[in-house]
């Protein structure tokens, strides 16, 4: 009897639960609710607050391994670095355009078209350096078992890949380039990632999901497609049917059907996105190791896409004051979904000597990237 | 008095040593299982990093060893310590002097958005030279015409007559003070409303509807005195700045854009308070000066003010009340009209025709 199972064992290792969730939405609800108003009231200013209130409850309620995590940033870190990063990245790129009017009267309107279109593209290229600065912070600030994350790399050298891989080749390759773009970041973050003094191996080839890529693409294809198809026999209907005949007659009619013509399509694309990022999402997970333990999941893509849409659903139509909920969807399926098996080194995982930031997210809150 | 069932992170390792608290009045020692000391922690400076009241959890933390945590599994071992200190627990009433403060900068930081952005558009249309506010007039003129004008061409101004002689001469006269230099053109639009309003570029147009509502020459003037008021200091470009943000405004002055809908805003917009009492005072200086005196301008506010409570002209702003505008121009500039002949009027009312 043991030696059978044993065997199984060997076979089949013991899976645990990646995390285990203890948040209560009514819970939840309340920080969110006084975060909510307090936010409304104080024009934003709270919001710094606001993130740290939720984000030391939804940490602290997270447990691994039977130990819970610890968010240990404060309000006003993220309150200064959004100070800092105000007065030295936003206002100087606000005003960029008016400060050079000031010296250069003469501009011509092209001139100023060209002024205005750096000044976006200025705000596109530090949205990676924001995303990457922002989890530096968080990772620094999460502790579990008394060990701080981190964050080693350059913010600067992440946006270069970002810029060549996702602004550059994606776009070259008509988007058949973005499921590398994707793993060639995620390496880099993973690669640069620190539990302690441990860091995750990430080995991801991206052959195993390019099918699935072109599935989504041409699932999202077809939709668009079909819109178009739909949208012509329409007004060919429309015309033959009621005689109308201007453009302004035509588009009031067709407004009659705007929830089928713009809606629809619009959450099938959406829909086609989440099934694709929830797959892309599983296999990075199950291709990430740490210490002895590997990761696994339930390749339920096609739930974590539903929860990831009812998700947005509930923010959209609650204008944000459902957002507890959301958070408890995704632990819940976190919790259902993904498991690790082996065992980690709890020996081997040191306090890591990576420099921590003082202040955190200034750009990516001032550029309003950040997450929770 | 030893409890056990607690857990020591050292920070060192994620080791998670199970350990035994030996708890006195004033601290406590955190010990391992064999009975050697890891360290001891005072209660004054404890801290308390979250407790889960569902499982009677809690996690603890001092700056003795500032990255190690205890966490205390224990309902009994946590109420030994709550006894200890039960200050730690009480959740922290924030003082009315922390709440005060607070509400003070979130006060400050929104009244000082509003004042800011007040103060920095006057102060930016004090700086920006007059020349520049031409294609921004020039725009806003056409739309001004293409809304209030009812004819077409030339005819949309009334600039022909023996009136525009009398008009004319009152102009000038309005203009013996350094007005000339802000105040581009002031002309009649051939439209019955009862209007009269200044745009960016020292343009003011006073409608022909207006003309005939005044009883008055020193009317007409004083309603142009408080149009060329805002002109000289300004105020119809601050407006617009406050109205349509900085940057808009320097690309329409720039050629960039136009300020759709300017026409409209511009007319309806109410200047500040201080804005109107600046053009007052101005006002009242020109009248003075010139020899008309304030009361044709008092006399018009409260004959309209009288008439239509609720649809006063633009010029008319509701702030400050009409009462005191009137007031305010009685104690500083009385005086009695020099110029009011009745022909002088009736051939300025003849300017249209």
């Amino acid at each position: 009897m043991d030696t059978i199972q044993v065997n199984l064992d060997q076979e089949k290792p013991e899976q645990h639960l990646i995390i285990k969730d203890h948040t209560v939405v009514k819970e939840m609800f309340r920080i969110h609710l006084k975060n909510y108003f307090l936010s409304l009231i104080t024009l934003g200013i709270y919001r710094f607050w606001a993130k740290t209130n939720m984000r030391r409850y939804l940490w602290s309620h997270v447990e691994f391994q039977g130990s819970r995590f610890e968010y240990t940033g404060t309000a006003k870190e993220l309150f200064l670095g959004f100070v800092i990063i105000f007065f030295l990245v936003l206002l100087p790129i606000t005003f960029f355009p008016d400060v050079y009017l000031y010296f250069f009267p003469e501009t011509t309107m092209g001139e100023i078209g060209i002024i205005g279109g750096l000044q976006g593209l200025i705000i596109i290229l530090l949205i990676p350096a924001a995303l990457f600065r922002a989890r530096r912070y968080r990772l620094t600030r999460t502790r579990w078992r008394a060990i701080y994350g981190g964050q080693s790399g350059s913010a600067f050298k992440f946006s270069i890949l970002t810029w060549l891989y996702s602004y550059l080749l994606t776009p070259l390759s008509l988007f058949l380039f973005s499921p590398w773009a994707s793993r060639n970041l995620m390496q880099y973050k993973l690669d640069h990632t620190w539990l302690g003094s441990l860091q995750p191996e990430f080995k991801a080839p991206v052959g195993q999901i390019f099918k699935k890529f072109i599935w989504a693409m041409f699932l999202s294809i077809i939709t668009v497609a079909l819109t178009a198809i739909f949208i012509i026999w329409l007004t060919a209907m429309i015309t033959k049917s009621s005689g109308v005949s201007t453009a302004q007659e035509m588009f009031a009619a067709l407004s009659f059907y705007w929830m089928i013509l713009f809606y629809i399509p619009f959450l099938f694309l959406l829909a086609i996105n989440n099934w694709y990022r929830a797959v892309e999402t599983m296999y990075f997970l199950e291709c990430t190791s740490i210490s002895n333990i590997r990761f696994i999941t339930s390749k339920k893509a096609l739930l974590f896409a539903w929860v990831s849409v009812k998700s947005m659903m509930i923010v959209l139509l609650t204008l944000g004051l459902g957002t507890p909920w959301t958070y408890k969807m995704y632990l819940q399926f976190f919790e259902q979904n993904f498991a690790y098996v082996g065992e980690l080194d709890v020996e081997a995982m040191a306090q890591h000597t990576l420099e921590k930031p003082t202040v955190g997210e200034g750009l990516a809150d001032a550029i309003d990237v950040g997450a929770i | 008095m030893t409890q056990n069932n607690a857990f020591f992170y050292d920070g060192k390792s994620a080791i998670k040593h199970e350990v035994v608290l030996n708890i006195s009045i004033s601290h406590f020692e955190i010990m391992k299982l064999d009975g050697v000391s890891l360290t001891t922690w005072d209660y004054q400076s404890l801290v308390l990093v979250d407790q889960m009241p569902e499982t009677g959890q809690a996690r603890l933390s001092h700056p003795a060893s500032p990255e190690a945590l205890l966490l205390i599994e224990s309902k009994d071992t946590l109420a030994s310590i709550r006894m200890a200190t039960p200050a730690l627990f009480k959740k922290k009433k924030r003082s009315i002097k922390s709440i005060s403060f607070w509400v003070f900068l979130i006060c400050a930081a929104v009244i000082g958005g509003f004042y800011g952005l007040s103060a920095g558009a006057d102060g930016l249309a004090k700086i920006i030279p007059l020349s520049w506010e031409e294609p921004l007039a020039i725009s806003t003129e056409k739309q001004v015409l293409a809304v209030f004008s009812e004819a077409e061409g030339d005819r949309r101004f009334c600039e022909h007559s023996p009136g525009n002689i009398v008009f004319k001469d009152m102009v000038e006269r309005l203009s013996l003070d350094d007005t000339p230099e802000m105040l581009k053109s002031v002309r009649v639009v051939r439209s019955d409303i009862v209007n009269a309003f200044a745009i960016p570029g020292g343009r003011v147009f006073i409608f022909k509807g207006l003309i005939d509502k005044a009883k008055t020459e020193a009317e007409v003037a004083g309603v142009l005195a408080h149009e060329i008021g805002h002109v000289q200091k300004r105020h119809p470009l601050a407006g617009a700045i406050k109205q349509f943000g900085l940057s808009t405004v320097i690309k329409a002055i720039s050629g960039g854009s136009d300020l759709a809908g300017a026409a409209s805003l511009l007319v309806t917009f109410s200047y500040t308070r201080k804005a109107e009492n600046e053009a007052d005072n101005i006002a009242a200086h020109l009248l003075k000066q010139s020899g008309y005196g304030t009361k044709g301008l008092e006399q018009f506010f409260q004959r309209l003010m009288k008439k239509d409570k609720h649809q006063l002209p633009a010029f008319l702003s509701t702030h400050p009340s009409h009462k005191k505008r009137v007031k305010n121009l009685q104690n500083k500039h009385q005086s009695i009209p020099l110029i009011d002949s009745p022909n002088r009027i009736d051939t300025l009312r003849t300017i249209c025709d």
